[in-house]
């Protein structure tokens, strides 16, 4: 039987950073069920990307987070670097 | 000497190409901080860098219509920089692929890829450029091989550019070290002109990642 490959750390981050370029404005539910992570786990990563400027917080009706201008910028560059990698037979 | 401007142009404009594909590495080591991509960022900054050298003084070679003494002394100098800084840029590339060998398949080939008794070659040994051209035959071998592999598996069009591109690195260093055999200086152009094309390729992936 073959296992589905363990993500790193840095593609969780990125599918965290997807769900909200998809979605806008994203509830913590959305992103759970979205970057498929557990309450603890995305908590510390969302703390994470937050205290790297990538995302943000709003705290009006229910906390929601967005992609601030440098996340976005992050996510297109990742994308083009993930396909150059991609080129040389590694996955991230 | 009718083919210097020739090689000229493709020197200048193959080390912007590299050091495009060097900066690419340098952004992947930036986001992944994997070590195959410091490897290649070195070797391909440094094969950029030999280019742009060997560029850069044959233009001035070109221009200052210098006297004989100094291209006997100049253009071997030029030469001797060119090669060793792609051997150790192919070493480099090579050691970046070998740290993501994971395929029973490549170290079953690279029983085979073992070098040919010295003592067979060493009558062809003749000049510095021809054992160049051997040592970085071996090590693109073995950068050709991975990167075919990494084609079989994956399928993906940026990967089989890749290949090509070293491929046809490979094959100008052959078509180089005939030239050399046979003195004929329109084999130096085909070498140079290959090489080049082969630059093409790795530019036609970047442009591939950069359309997304």
């Amino acid at each position: 039987m073959r296992h589905k490959p363990r993500r790193s750390k840095l593609k969780i981050l990125v599918d965290i950073l997807k769900v909200m370029y998809d979605e806008g404005e994203t509830k913590i539910t959305q992103i759970l069920y979205g970057a498929n992570l557990s309450y603890d786990r995305l908590v510390k990563y969302l703390e994470e990307l937050e205290s790297l400027g990538l995302i943000e917080k709003k705290n009006n009706h229910g906390s929601r987070y967005y992609l601030t201008k440098k996340g976005r910028d992050f996510l297109n560059e990742f994308k083009k670097i993930e396909k150059f990698v991609k080129a040389f037979g590694i996955e991230i | 000497m009718y083919s210097i401007p020739l090689i000229l142009s493709y020197d200048l404009i193959g080390s912007l190409i590299i050091f495009i594909i060097s900066y690419f590495s340098f952004k992947a080591l930036r986001i992944t901080r994997l070590k195959i991509f410091f490897y290649m960022f070195l070797g391909f900054s440094l094969m950029a860098t030999g280019l742009m050298i060997h560029g850069i003084g044959l233009l001035i070679l070109l221009l200052s219509r210098p006297i004989m003494p100094l291209i006997a002394f100049l253009y071997p100098l030029l030469n001797r920089i060119s090669i060793v800084s792609e051997i150790v840029a192919y070493l480099l590339i090579a050691i970046g692929y070998s740290l993501q060998v994971r395929h029973k398949e490549v170290m079953t080939f690279l029983a085979f890829l073992y070098p040919p008794r010295p003592r067979r070659l060493l009558p062809y040994l003749v000049t510095e450029q021809i054992l160049g051209d051997i040592i970085s035959m071996f090590l693109l071998l073995y950068i050709v091989f991975h990167a075919l592999i990494i084609y079989r598996i994956n399928k993906r069009r940026d990967s089989f550019l890749i290949f090509t591109g070293f491929l046809l690195i490979l094959l100008s260093h052959l078509i180089s070290a005939i030239t050399v055999l046979t003195r004929l200086e329109l084999g130096l152009v085909i070498s140079k002109t290959t090489y080049f094309a082969a630059l093409i390729s790795f530019l036609a992936m970047i442009v591939e990642v950069i359309r997304g």
